[in-house]
């Protein structure tokens, strides 16, 4: 039942409101990832197999796992990634001479 | 003096990431710098409410974020009348810098609640625990974890993954609970 319904999905379902840009832009974000449609169809593959015994089921629930915390650090990544890249800028100079501003105004 | 000093220390160690914090809560450069100038400020002011020993980064994070959320109260019908203010900033931005490549991630994260963006963040980039993360929300773990956990589908279903679904129909699995280190 559970995997009658997954391989039925075929579509990506996104939001209607989302504007088509948006969606192919992240579509090609994850094909950068490496997380493009390919890796999808093989597990398809293995699931469309027919579910005979509990064993082969639970099988296809650690796999689906598996592959959401891929998803999942591959995401975290991309996060960590673009924060850092703010990081790295450094203290801009008028946080600096803010602080100096305020010690000084301090003193006095 | 010395006390001073290391105020003073621990207060610029942190606005990198006060920076990278803001800038991801609002999507835009300039605000995010006046974020943080504001958050110096109050925290500069309030000196005597800080507990030494305790976490200087986390009670900026704090100080920064109800000073958002308090703004963006106030700038929310500015906000849904400009409809795309944002993003044509964050176009801006992104033509004149080298952060291209996020793009995508910043404006899909602008599209998430405040309250799972910054969940997301703190959790997800910011390196805090779910706990700190909490606190500096002033709301409960399994608040933040839930938060995170529904940013993250989002996010994902933004981006166009198209697990997303089997992710969103097993929220009791170890991994999809398993938090925001991502290790």
């Amino acid at each position: 039942m559970e995997i009658k319904q997954l391989t039925s999905k075929k579509v990506p379902s996104v939001e209607p409101n989302l504007s088509s840009e948006v969606i192919q832009s992240g579509k090609r974000l994850f094909r950068r990832l490496g997380m493009g449609t390919g890796g999808m169809s093989e597990m398809n593959d293995k699931i469309r197999q027919p579910p005979d015994t509990s064993m082969k089921a639970e099988k296809t629930k650690r796999k689906k796992g598996r592959l959401s915390a891929d998803i999942q650090y591959k995401l975290g990544q991309q996060l960590r990634a673009m924060y850092t890249d703010v990081v790295n800028e450094g203290v801009p100079d008028q946080f600096s001479e803010l602080i100096q501003r305020l010690e000084k105004r301090d003193e006095k | 003096m010395n006390a001073q000093d290391d105020v003073r220390g621990a207060m610029l160690a942190a606005v990198p990431s006060l920076r990278a914090f803001a800038i991801s809560l609002c999507g835009d450069v300039d605000r995010a710098n006046d974020l943080v100038q504001e958050t110096l400020l109050r925290a500069w002011s309030h000196l005597d409410s800080f507990e030494p020993g305790t976490n200087m980064s986390a009670w900026l994070f704090t100080i920064l974020r109800n000073h958002f959320r308090t703004e963006y109260r106030k700038r929310r019908r500015e906000v849904e009348d400009a409809d795309g203010g944002y993003a044509e900033r964050l176009t801006a931005r992104e033509e004149q810098t080298a952060h291209i490549e996020f793009g995508e991630l910043r404006e899909a994260l602008l599209k998430l609640s405040a309250d799972q963006r910054e969940a997301l963040i703190l959790v997800g980039a910011s390196g805090f625990s779910y706990e700190e993360a909490a606190k500096i929300c002033n709301c409960a773990v399994g608040t933040i974890k839930s938060r995170v956990n529904r940013a993250r589908l989002r996010l994902a279903e933004t981006l166009g993954v198209e697990a997303v679904q089997e992710i969103a129909s097993e929220p009791e699995t170890p991994i999809a609970a398993s938090g925001g280190r991502d290790e």
